[in-house]
């Protein structure tokens, strides 16, 4: 379908019923996927970032995305005829991540980068066993390959409904926390002594951002980096007030996924790359380039 | 006005604890206590600095004060009450902390003064007219109004430090807690920042209770004063009481000598022959 097709189509032109088909039922989803996904993930990984207070920390390095994504295999083996259960799963196993991470950022003496290398290996770990499971019972989930990588094709208006939800509550709490999270940023002593519950604000908002990546591992597959990435190119422009980061991060994650989503369709035309693995292709090199710009900064 | 005059201007009704600990002990693992049984109150109005050497429980008395940890036995006291029974955002009207090497966080100075409205604005940050008030001359007492746009990370220790005092000045709270304002700071900064801290109580009337490693510092703008040592306080009162105790001289094995320079005198700790 072409972009004269489509603009003949907005300005009320004749077009061919394949063509109208086309855009709604298969580009339609995957642009609204795309969007949801990419302020889904962006938002949590800003998140997650101030609460671990950890500029290497996304929900795809610490683990939250393929707790998720294991999550979501094992109910999709588990209770094949409950795809609506799929989100909830996702929610639940991105909320455990967390959990595990938050108890291993508490423990004294755990440095950011005990932090991060804990959740590479529990990514290894819950990536053993999303490949056991796809061994076990390899026709539990259609389509698992893509969603290993993470990629947005063939999904479908009606596994976004969920999900839609699920993200728009978790981006309106985010936002209702991000003021909270500046303060955080003044350290446990201070923000205690302004008057916040620090640890009660750090728990929800790591359920918020758990809420947000699982929601979007669950019709994305593990798309990683955009959490990573998004934030800190926001943070760059717009400095570190939190109340301008989560909104930015949430727009800008939406048009990053959608144009690599865009790219990664027609680039290798007629083959298609799913999305998450041209996001890695920019991702790691990144996530190195992060490593050694805050060596100095206290990593150790 | 010098010292002594200070203390005989205060009439004795006023002498009263802002903060008080009571037989409060506490410790990091079970089985030794880290601070025992220490009683002592800060006095409504003074200046108080608290002084002792590394690692004698200074810093986490401090935090055992501000409530953040829960002491294992005894009793903290803010304004007559329990410091752990008050709801966090009326506490935090009452008392402010100012914690030690506060990590700059990648702000300006405004939106850092800004978070110490926290506990009066809504939980979005967005400020009142009042709020706005208090921001603004809390910037001026502390003399950072021109600095208000600067990220604070490019800013010398001094004005970072006097950033973080006009942050606890904006929370507006009587009693103010400083742990090791001076620390790190060249000694003009440091005169600087107690200067200010000086202003703090003369001008706003704060209590003030502050741990500090210069000997000097701590015994030329305090009127008030605790040693510590090993987990307890072995001395506590004006600075010429505890002066003359000889306790700080114990606490740190050196020999303490006042010195008159000019019109000034200065204190000096001299290594045990």
């Amino acid at each position: 379908m072409s972009f004269g097709e489509l603009a003949a189509w907005v300005c009320g032109g004749e077009v061919s019923d394949a063509a109208k088909s086309i855009l709604v039922n298969v580009r339609l989803p995957r642009v609204l996927a795309a969007l949801l996904a990419g302020a889904a993930l962006a938002v949590a990984g800003a998140v997650i970032q101030s609460v671990l207070d950890n500029p290497l920390a996304s929900p795809n390095v610490i683990g939250v995305n393929s707790g998720a994504g294991l999550f979501v295999l094992a109910v999709a083996a588990l209770f094949p005829h409950a795809p609506w259960a799929a989100p909830f799963a996702a929610f639940a196993g991105a909320l455990a991540t967390a959990a595990v991470i938050f108890g291993i950022s508490l423990h004294a003496g755990a440095s950011r980068l005990t932090v991060v290398l804990s959740g590479i290996a529990i990514t290894t770990v819950f990536g053993a066993g999303m490949n056991t499971v796809m061994i076990v019972a390899p026709d539990a989930y259609v389509g698992s390959s893509v969603f290993l990588t993470g990629g947005l094709s063939g999904v479908l208006l009606s596994d976004l409904a969920w999900p839609a939800v699920l993200i728009a509550a978790g981006l309106v709490a985010a936002m209702c926390g991000a003021h909270r999270l500046n303060v955080v940023a003044l350290g446990d002593d201070m923000a205690h002594a302004l008057g916040l519950n620090v640890r009660a604000v750090r728990l929800a908002m790591l359920a918020v951002a758990s809420l947000l990546a699982g929601a979007a591992v669950s019709f994305a597959g593990l798309l990683g980096f955009v959490g990573l990435i998004v934030p800190h190119i926001v943070r760059f422009a717009v400095g570190n007030d939190n109340r301008a980061v989560l909104p930015l991060s949430a727009v800008a994650g939406a048009a990053f996924v959608v144009g690599c989503d865009l790219i990664a369709r027609v680039a290798f035309a007629p083959y298609e790359v799913p999305v998450g693995i041209l996001m890695a292709f920019v991702g790691g090199p990144f996530f190195i380039y992060l490593i050694f710009k805050n060596r100095r900064g206290g990593l150790e | 006005m010098n010292r002594a005059a200070r203390d005989s201007a205060r009439p004795s009704l006023e002498r009263e604890f802002a903060l008080e600990l009571r037989g409060v002990g506490f410790s990091y693992d079970r089985s030794r206590p880290f601070i025992e049984d220490v009683s002592i109150g800060f006095e409504r109005g003074a200046v108080t600095s608290i002084v002792g050497p590394n690692g004698c429980g200074k810093s986490t008395l401090l935090k055992v004060a501000c409530g953040i940890v829960r002491p294992c036995r005894g009793d903290v006291l803010l304004d007559g009450r329990n410091v752990r029974s008050y709801a966090a955002r009326e506490r935090a009207r009452r008392l402010a902390l100012l914690a030690q090497g506060p990590r700059p966080p990648a702000m300006t100075v405004e939106s850092l003064v800004a978070c110490g409205r926290f506990p009066y604005s809504s939980s979005q940050g967005r400020l009142s007219r009042a709020d706005r008030a208090a921001v603004e001359h809390a910037m001026e007492l502390a003399d950072v109004a021109c600095l208000r746009s600067c990220d604070l990370r490019r800013l010398s220790g001094g004005q970072r430090q006097r950033a973080f005092v006009a942050m606890t000045l904006a929370q507006d709270a009587d009693t103010v807690v400083l742990d090791e304002p001076t620390t790190y700071l060249d000694i003009g900064a440091c005169h600087d920042v107690m200067g200010l801290v000086r202003r703090l109580n003369e001008e706003c009337g704060k209590t003030v209770v502050l741990v500090i490693h210069d000997l000097d510092l701590a015994l030329r703008y305090s009127d008030r004063m605790a040693v510590m040592d090993a987990g307890a306080v072995t001395a506590a009162g004006t600075v010429d009481e505890v002066y003359a105790s000889r306790a700080i001289d114990e606490a740190f094995g050196v020999d303490l000598h006042r010195c008159g320079v000019g019109s000034d005198e200065v204190y000096v700790a001299l290594p045990r022959s």
